[in-house]
């Protein structure tokens, strides 16, 4: 399948979603939460419905790895160079979504997506075609967008870009039919900006998570859903099971791309409170689940191990390492040890994860 | 630091006004066309009706009887049947913002005793406020409570329990704000359930401080590191406690929040500040400084109705300060203001 048609299909999807949704009735519609969170288990490929394997993608997957050292020069014009040998997205006169993480912000701490890793993102999204960028996030934490976007430079980027930025938590909202989803939930609500989007980019932070091992780019799209009906943090992600809900949303989203901060990353206790790691990559494919997988090679965890990714194996993309054309060094040559979150070696503490945020 | 002279605060209070003014937009799904009896407000200019926003700006433009009743009618109209409200009028489950939309729905009826007589208005508080009881995060089903009371006695069910953002999750800091201060505001209800209920939510929330005195999104400590304090979170979060002020929980965030003064941040963050300081009867007088600094000309801050709508009411309060629309009145007791 072409760019292209990935492209049309997904806007068309989402626009008989969410005419679906508006025929069906609202009231009650959602799934009580009081359910049992879905549980992971081994039987989760046996488990999944021949309607959910055939959204998976087809075919082999490409991710870029890009030698950028650090953020003080253009990231765009250090990876322009390396961009002729990747498979991009074709862009061309379509609007596009750029979000990146802004979870929330600690002084010092490498928690939110690099404002000149956004402006890279802006760059090459216009370099590609697109007639219209957005950058829009949801805080998974905060309500305070304003302040965010102030302390972690996010907002300036967008300004000096002259790149409009929507608050994802206020945005008006959309009602899609999650019929077959993972969690169980019948509709979600989405924000309108990335419903009507031609194409979103997710432009995560590269860090550990202890809730479920690591966050790159599907983990980062929990900031699309809107706090104006779910809240600050989205605990009905928790809720519904985090793996669950990342995979609805890949679903929902269908994100065209990923370009990951993977320059300063974070390890130990993140998403937030962890320590800075130096990678010097960006991280870069069409494929989510190819690129997450790849991002954990390269911090030197197993994606099989996670589960969130080892899920997004069987209904996402591709997460084996003979199913993705690397594009840059060998993953063996500069993965890194990464310390991993206390949760990942005692899985008890994970049944707190649904009374907690980030 | 000088006070901000009243007519800079009066001023801008008016700008602010104005441009809430021509943001209500009029209509009801599901109303006949031409109904022009509802009036809402969206989060930004242009958008889709929002309860919180509605709320928000109604309390501030609440001396406009016109504006009071088209926005209360509106909260009637969007109720869900169970007596909560969703973010907007068919927008699934009622959730949060049935905090929100109760606070302004009573308020503005104390303000306009035309509409405190009306009874679909009537009607609408007393579902409100029922929902707003049933609606608290529950850890045990009827069950698990009767083997807890059976186990341990009924102390055993005496525990901390707030509201949470969406139906059946875990409870959190400001939607038990929220909907705390619908209870309380304009006054608690006369039953001494509400006075169990808050004083639970109540519990929740100063159990939940964090170790530097304010408050976050929920989570004081998570695996053994101690999380920081929200300026804007322990402000509303001090709205809704000021029922206990002379506690050490709530003294101790009244500090966080002080220390934050000289520091200039968002207008929600500063204008929550100024209004939940001014509750309190603590000088906020950087906080104006910095509101009417970041004032854009159009009288909005940050170009949103929420920000623009409590920096309003927070200029109210500087220049009228028996008008604080937020103030306890009683500061003493739960109970004491009935």
């Amino acid at each position: 399948m072409s760019d292209d048609q990935n492209d049309i299909n997904r806007r068309d999807f989402l626009k008989v979603a969410a005419a679906t949704a508006a025929a069906a009735t609202t009231a009650g519609a959602l799934n009580s939460c009081n359910a049992p969170a879905q549980q992971l288990t081994r039987s989760f490929e046996e488990a999944v419905t021949a309607e959910q394997k055939s959204r998976r993608r087809q075919g082999r997957s490409q991710v870029g790895l890009l030698p950028c050292p650090s953020y003080e020069h253009d990231i765009f014009e250090i990876i322009k160079p390396e961009l002729a040998g990747l498979k991009l997205p074709n862009f061309k006169n379509k609007s596009v979504v750029l979000k990146p993480n802004m979870v929330e912000y600690r002084e010092g701490k490498p928690v939110t997506t690099n404002p000149a890793v956004l402006i890279a993102a802006i760059k090459l999204v216009r370099h590609l075609g697109a007639a219209r960028v957005t950058v829009a996030e949801g805080p998974g934490h905060m309500r305070d967008t304003e302040y965010l976007l102030d302390a972690t430079g996010l907002g300036k980027a967008c300004k000096d870009m002259e790149v409009p930025f929507v608050d994802l938590n206020l945005d008006d909202i959309v009602e899609l039919d999650n019929h077959g989803g993972f969690t169980k939930l019948e509709k979600f609500f989405l924000p309108k900006t990335i419903v009507e989007a031609d194409a979103v980019v997710s432009v995560p932070k590269l860090k550990t998570h202890h809730w479920v091992g690591v966050t790159c780019s599907m983990k980062n799209l929990f900031g699309v859903v809107p706090g104006r009906k779910y809240g600050w943090p989205k605990n009905l992600l928790h809720i519904k099971g985090i793996p669950h809900s990342i995979l609805d949303l890949q679903h929902l989203v269908k994100p065209a791309f990923a370009f990951v901060d993977g320059i300063t990353t974070m390890e130990g206790d993140g998403p937030i409170n962890g320590t800075a790691k130096h990678m010097g990559y960006i991280i870069v494919g069409q494929d989510l689940a190819a690129v997450d997988a790849t991002c954990a090679r390269l911090m030197q965890i197993n994606p099989h191990e996670i589960d969130y990714i080892k899920m997004a194996g069987i209904v996402v993309g591709n997460i084996e390492v003979a199913d993705i054309d690397v594009v840059g060094p060998p993953v063996a040559t500069i993965a890194q040890a990464y310390a991993m979150p206390i949760t990942f070696s005692n899985r008890e503490l994970l049944k707190q994860a649904a009374q907690q945020g980030s | 630091m000088a006070a901000p002279s009243q007519s800079e605060i009066t001023t801008a209070r008016a700008k602010a006004l104005s441009f809430l003014s021509r943001n209500q937009k009029v209509g009801l799904v599901g109303a006949p066309a031409g109904d022009h009896k509802y009036g809402w407000f969206p989060y930004k200019a242009g958008g889709q009706p929002s309860l919180e926003a509605t709320a928000w700006a109604a309390l501030a433009l609440r001396h406009d009887a016109a504006v009071a009743k088209s926005a209360a009618l509106f909260i009637v109209g969007s109720q869900n049947k169970d007596g909560g409200d969703s973010t907007e009028p068919g927008a699934g489950r009622s959730d949060w913002n049935s905090g929100p939309a109760m606070l302004a729905l009573r308020l503005l009826s104390e303000q306009h005793a035309q509409l405190a007589e009306q009874p679909d208005v009537k009607k609408s508080i007393k579902n409100g406020l029922v929902h707003l009881l049933d609606s608290r995060t529950e850890f045990y089903g009827a069950v698990g409570r009767l083997v807890l009371m059976l186990g341990r006695g009924p102390g055993a069910l005496a525990y901390a329990r707030g509201w949470p953002w969406y139906p059946g999750c875990f409870h959190w800091i400001e939607p038990t704000s929220y909907c705390l201060m619908a209870l309380k505001f304009p006054r608690v209800p006369d039953s001494e359930l509400y006075d169990r209920v808050i004083g639970f939510a109540n519990q929740f929330i100063t159990e939940n401080a964090c170790k530097d005195g304010g408050w976050n999104h929920g989570n004081a400590r998570t695996l053994g590191s101690d999380l920081p304090s929200y300026r804007l979170t322990t402000a509303e979060a001090l709205l809704a406690l000021q029922d206990l002020k002379s506690t050490e929980k709530v003294q101790a965030a009244l500090k966080y929040l002080q220390s934050q003064s000289a520091l200039d941040s968002s207008s929600l963050s500063v204008a929550y500040s100024a209004l939940s300081l001014s509750a309190y009867d603590l000088p906020v007088d950087q906080e104006l400084h910095f509101l009417l600094k970041r004032q854009a000309p159009d009288g909005s801050f940050n170009a949103a109705l929420i920000p623009t709508a409590i920096a309003a009411l927070a200029f109210e309060a500087a220049a009228e300060p028996a008008n604080h629309v937020l103030k306890y009145k009683k500061a003493i007791a739960v109970n004491s203001n009935k």
